[in-house]
């Protein structure tokens, strides 16, 4: 300030900051301020770090304040930010460095890399598409449904050989892929090519804020011709070791799928699909080990499944899904560690009317003697309340949910909040995939998190939003950069908490909350992963202090 | 192949089957018990812990107590009311795009832009604009009334001049154009004729019909022009991957050629206008927060050097729209003190000493005191706080009140200064806060809000446009009334923001239509509160604070207010019953009303 300025300031009396008054407000202010942080959901975490990670932790925030300032002004916290942070940002360096711990909420028809399985099913021989009707019309193609399926049959020279693209195409004739991409009429395979890009995934243009349940079906959407590639073994096993590959690289140690079994699975060379999936489950369950086995895959621990059903089935179709579930348990228990219900919240019935069939499921399993638990979605719909979907979250609440996917309004309910923590239910929180918000910053996560509430980032539909790569770095760092009160405590608290909420076994309600409250004290696997993660967070830690150290130096 | 109807049907519904002839759907044959019954005990049973769940933390919610209070005519009114809204999602709003023509989707709680041109061919929409909505408490003086409005008013006044920053002779130019309106008593050279001409010699004053008639497609392209230099066009009110700060440097030179409201003649049209519409769309009583400005009479072309001019014409306008017919049952106005929380500290102080003198001279008209203007950019409440404090203390000493009505928390912001401005607010015993947008982030403050009875002014329209929410759905208005915040819906600056009226039907339509938990009773608790919350006199805080709780049971000014607007409320809830009620007989009364 101007010494002219500081003289009349003094000759009308106006307080100086030095002045034992405001020294006093100042002080309260920061006891309200110290008051509710009490309450943040790291709050222990915090407390309890070492000096040399709560000297990483300035260091974070120091390189997390110097980007986020040079980014003002520049397009910053749009979600589908195609210019990638990633060569640039140290921030973005040190959360891929970061232990990740597991990934709890993702669908596997959505996790694949697009590119990838489109290259699998021209290179697949025997693979074949057919659709319920002729994809002659631009809107045909653009929106008609189509799937692929496998098929030993082969069609002689002299047969007529189908033509998808045309009028006088028969529904549910087989056409070989390679055939129907040479003479796909927009361009042949390069043009085929992209257009199963864009019916697999969703890019929607800056500046209009898609309605929330067009982008909120894409994935379902997506989801039949995704599945029918995946429901045959060969394609199946080579995603999976792509998806595996692309999660250890990222520092993910372990994954549970939800994955909708809409289409029968048929063994590599078969003639008939089989019966029930437990087939494919033996399948899934021999790509993990073998995957565990390579040189990359020497820290993974492994990969379950999330048994979903769609929303939208009706009935009869419902219960035998649950049956088929059961059934897989059965046979091969290793894999299923629990059950979700799928599909755009806002359509289809809410939990509320399906009350009768989740008994039932649960009558099946105690009959049976299987532990399957709930993980539902909830609360990932927008607007408030009545008598809709809204109230999906007291459903699943007293249905014993273990964690919770999405909810992104649970921070309208203050009751459930509560009782999100006391009944120690973690979210399942979506950033970057989830229409919820256009920025990063009007997302609602911070309100659950300064509530203490748990909370694990997850990535959701990586493959439909067209992200191609199985990590949690970008969801991390979009966390980090765009919440000032996070720093590095916020992230790696979530981290901890991906592994102390994974179904790493089947455990009774007791268990399983006994094995959360114990934590690293306990002796089960868990205990051992999360031991195993402290050390890695304390070498991370030092990692930072020695790459980073300048930033701090300065001081 | 063909397929049968009934897969073919699953198949288009997204429901997988599989289509090929080959594959038998695999028929699960088990040994399994029972079926799936909703009269299962211990389904019944979850009903009920349900709805017991859901009715306990309907208790916390802040219009809990209003809904309660509901007299059976408006109980009826607000089940009619929650079935047409219904009806109208379903049936009014939910258009489905088609390829190629994606622009056609239409669904309820799209971004307000877009739904404003439908909104009023809804019954929704003609209930909410008769509704009473008690008090306006937080809109800027220079953006309350539309552009058209006043352009009206411009025309027709005599004198007035119109001058740019520059020809606008061609689309660039048109854009970066600054324009400037004034009164000038002497005729005018004739030279430049238009502000359009190639050879416009910058900033010369042209009568104002002479640049509307000359203009390039004449008074309808010429009002076009101006109000493009006044109000944020849907265009980019829409886009908000351009961030707030974009948006916020256009919003605030859209105030520029407000400056017009200096000349008396224009300055008490607007008001009666101002006052007419507000009474008009169901609003008893206003606050307007502006900073005092200059008065140039009648015919002059120099401002009155006596700051009194400008409360002398608001205190004779408001006594004369109240001698009106109309201005019957408007209860009157005051001014909330703001100065601009970017300017130097210095200035800030030497403002707080204007206030406090016009405090002293207009007790009745001053209400309050905050700081307005980008709250990202400019000074904080604690970077301000030797000057609140010192404000504080002055009040004190003269002997008056002048409470603080702060703008805080109006960011995206998570821990940043502004998000960190609620603290400050609080701490200076402010007795609203505007917008909040943030509070809801915070629990300590929440709590401390609902302890001290601060009210929340909700913008809703105005953290969409100006991008903190991506439309009304994205809101966190719903987190805050279930925590039990009081709150109070307002429209900030609706001339330029887009809602293009004066009143609060756009917002209030807004926030009924996308929340299913408001409800009539809902907007009816928050309007409600907006007179619970007004400051209609000269309160020590113990005062303020007794009569909030008291509401229509006091002796006070407010008391009396409160008793007016429900006898209002119970006759337009008879309104809506004698309207729609045989339309909506079977509409069934919600237990959790």
């Amino acid at each position: 300030m101007e010494q002219k300025d500081l003289e009349w300031e003094l000759e009308e009396g106006i307080p100086q900051l030095e002045d034992p008054f405001i020294q006093q407000y100042l002080k309260g202010r920061d006891s309200l301020i110290s008051e509710e942080q009490k309450q943040r959901h790291d709050a222990n975490f915090r407390k309890a770090l070492t000096p040399m990670a709560a000297r990483a932790c300035k260091i974070v925030s120091r390189i997390r304040d110097q980007e986020y300032r040079q980014m003002v002004g520049k397009h910053r916290d749009r979600l589908d930010d195609s210019s990638s942070p990633a060569e640039t940002s140290r921030l973005w360096k040190a959360v891929q460095k970061l232990p990740k711990g597991s990934l709890l909420h993702v669908y596997l028809h959505a996790a694949v890399d697009i590119d990838f399985i489109i290259n699998e099913a021209l290179a697949t021989p025997g693979l074949h598409i057919c659709a319920s009707q002729p994809l002659a019309q631009k809107e045909d193609y653009k929106s008609s449904p189509f799937q692929f399926s496998y098929s030993t049959r082969r069609t002689s020279e002299s047969e007529a050989q189908p033509n998808i693209w045309t009028g006088t195409y028969n529904p549910g004739d087989l056409v070989p892929v390679s055939r129907a991409a040479s003479l796909f009429p927009d361009g042949g395979e390069t043009g085929f090519r992209c257009w199963l890009q864009q019916r697999c995934t969703n890019t929607h243009e800056p500046g209009h804020s898609a309605r929330n349940d067009e982008t909120a079906t894409l994935p379902e959407v997506s989801l039949p011709i995704l599945n029918s590639l995946l429901s045959y073994e060969p394609i199946l096993r080579s995603c999976l070791r792509r998806i595996y590959k692309q999660l250890a690289a990222d520092n993910i140690r372990y994954v549970e799928f939800r994955t909708v079994f809409s289409a029968p699975f048929t063994l590599e060379g078969a003639n008939t699909p089989e019966d029930g999936y437990t087939a494919w489950c033996r399948v899934f369950q021999e790509e993990v080990e073998q995957f565990k086995r390579t040189d990359e895959g020497q820290i993974f621990h492994g990969a379950r499944v999330i048994w979903t059903t769609p929303r939208s089935l009706p009935t009869k179709r419902f219960v035998q899904n649950m049956q088929e579930c059961v059934l897989a348990k059965l046979d091969v228990p290793g894999v299923i560690c629990g059950y979700d219900i799928a599909g755009p919240a806002d359509q289809g019935k809410p939990l509320v009317e399906l009350t009768p069939l989740l008994f039932y499921f649960r009558k099946l399993c105690a009959e049976e003697g299987v532990v399957i638990p709930f993980l539902f979605h909830a609360g990932a719909n927008l607007g408030d309340g009545g008598d809709g979907v809204d109230h999906d979250l007291f459903d699943a609440m007293l249905l014993g949910t273990r964690r919770m996917g999405q909810g992104s309004s649970l921070h309208q309910h203050p009751l459930l909040v509560d009782l999100v923590k006391e009944k120690k239910i973690l979210i399942e929180s979506c950033l970057r995939s989830h229409p919820i918000a256009d920025s990063v910053q009007s997302h609602p996560l911070p309100a659950l998190l300064s509530r203490g509430v748990p909370v694990a980032l997850c990535s959701d539909t990586p493959g439909v939003y067209g992200q191609n790569a199985n990590t949690l770095t970008p969801e991390y760092w979009t966390a980090l950069h765009g919440f000032e009160c996070l720093g590095l405590t916020g992230i790696a608290m979530m981290m901890e908490n991906s592994i102390r909420w994974s179904c790493y076994d089947d455990q009774s309600p007791s268990e399983w909350l006994s094995g959360i409250r114990e934590g690293v004290t306990g002796n089960g696997v868990k205990a051992s992963r999360l031991r195993e993660w402290y050390e890695e967070f304390e070498k991370f830690c030092e990692w930072i202090l020695d790459e980073f150290d300048e930033v701090v130096s300065d001081d | 192949m063909l397929l049968p109807p009934i897969m073919n049907l699953l198949f288009l519904l997204g429901v997988v089957v599989w289509c090929v002839s080959s594959v038998v759907s695999a028929e699960v044959d088990l040994d399994f018990v029972g079926e799936p019954s909703i009269n299962d005990r211990v389904v019944q049973h979850h009903l009920r812990s349900r709805s017991e769940m859901i009715t306990q933390e309907m208790g916390q919610r802040q219009d809990h107590a209003f809904r309660q209070s509901l007299s059976p005519v408006a109980r009826r009114a607000d089940a009619i009311v929650k079935a047409i809204r219904q009806e109208e999602i379903d049936n009014f709003w939910r258009v489905p795009g088609v390829v190629g023509d994606e622009e056609r989707e239409r669904f309820a709680g799209e971004m307000f832009p877009k739904a404003r041109p439908h909104i009023e061919n809804t019954t929704l929409w003609s209930i909410v604009k008769r509704m009473p909505k008690g008090a306006l408490l937080h809109a800027h003086l220079q953006a309350m009334l539309p552009v058209d409005v006043l352009l009206d008013t411009v025309f027709h006044t005599e004198g007035m001049v119109i001058s740019a920053s520059q020809d606008v002779s061609t689309p660039l130019k048109r854009e970066n154009a600054t324009i400037t309106f004034a009164h000038v008593n002497h005729t005018m050279n004739e030279i430049h004729r238009s502000i359009h001409d190639t050879n416009y010699v910058p900033n010369t004053q042209i009568p104002i019909n002479q640049a509307a008639d000359t203009f390039p497609g004449g008074r309808p392209a010429f009002r076009e022009f101006v109000k493009s230099k006044m109000t944020i066009a849907p265009e980019d009110s829409v886009r908000h991957d351009l961030g707030v700060d974009e948006i916020w440097r256009k919003f605030q030179q859209y105030f520029g050629p407000t400056d017009v409201l200096n000349y008396e003649p224009i300055v008490r049209t607007f008001y009666r206008k101002l006052f007419g519409r507000l009474v008009d769309d169901g609003i008893n009583w206003v606050e307007i927060r502006t900073a005092p400005g200059e008065i140039v009479h009648n015919g002059d072309e120099a401002a009155d050097p006596n700051p009194d001019a400008w409360w002398n014409v608001l205190h004779e306008e408001i006594d004369t729209f109240k001698q009106t017919p109309k201005g019957k049952g408007f209860w009157g106005a005051r001014v909330i003190f703001t100065d601009t929380r970017s300017s130097n500290r210095t200035l800030i102080a030497e403002n707080m000493k204007l206030a406090l003198g016009q405090k002293q001279k207009f007790p009745y008209l001053v209400s309050g005191y905050d700081l307005v203007g980008q709250e990202d950019l400019g000074h904080s409440l604690l970077e301000l706080a030797p000057e609140l404090v010192w404000f504080k203390r002055q009040t004190e000493i003269l002997n008056v009140t002048i409470p603080f009505f702060f703008h805080a928390g109006e960011t995206l912001g998570d821990g940043n200064s502004t998000d960190l401005n609620l603290f400050d607010a609080l701490l200076f015993q402010t007795r609203r806060i505007g917008h909040g947008f943030s509070l809801y982030k915070h629990p300590k403050l929440t709590i401390e809000v609902i302890q001290k009875s601060v009210l929340v002014e909700v913008c809703p329209i105005s953290n969409e446009v100006l991008r903190l929410a991506t439309d009304i759905l994205h809101h966190p208005l719903p987190a805050m009334v279930a925590h039990g915040v009081p709150t109070a819906i307002s429209n900030d600056d609706p001339s330029i923001l887009g809602q293009n009226i004066a009143g609060l039907s756009y917002d209030f339509y807004q926030t009924i239509q996308g929340f299913d938990n408001t409800g009539l009773a809902g907007l009816g608790a928050l309007a409600h509160n907006s007179i619970r919350w007004a400051n209609f006199q000269d309160q020590p805080h113990s005062d303020w604070i007794r009569d909030i709780h008291l509401a229509e049971r006091g002796d006070s000014i407010k008391a009396r207010h409160l008793r007016s607007w429900n006898t209002q409320w119970e006759s337009f809830c008879q309104w809506i019953v004698d309207t729609y009620g045989a339309k909506y007989p079977a509409a069934e009364v919600n237990s959790h009303v």
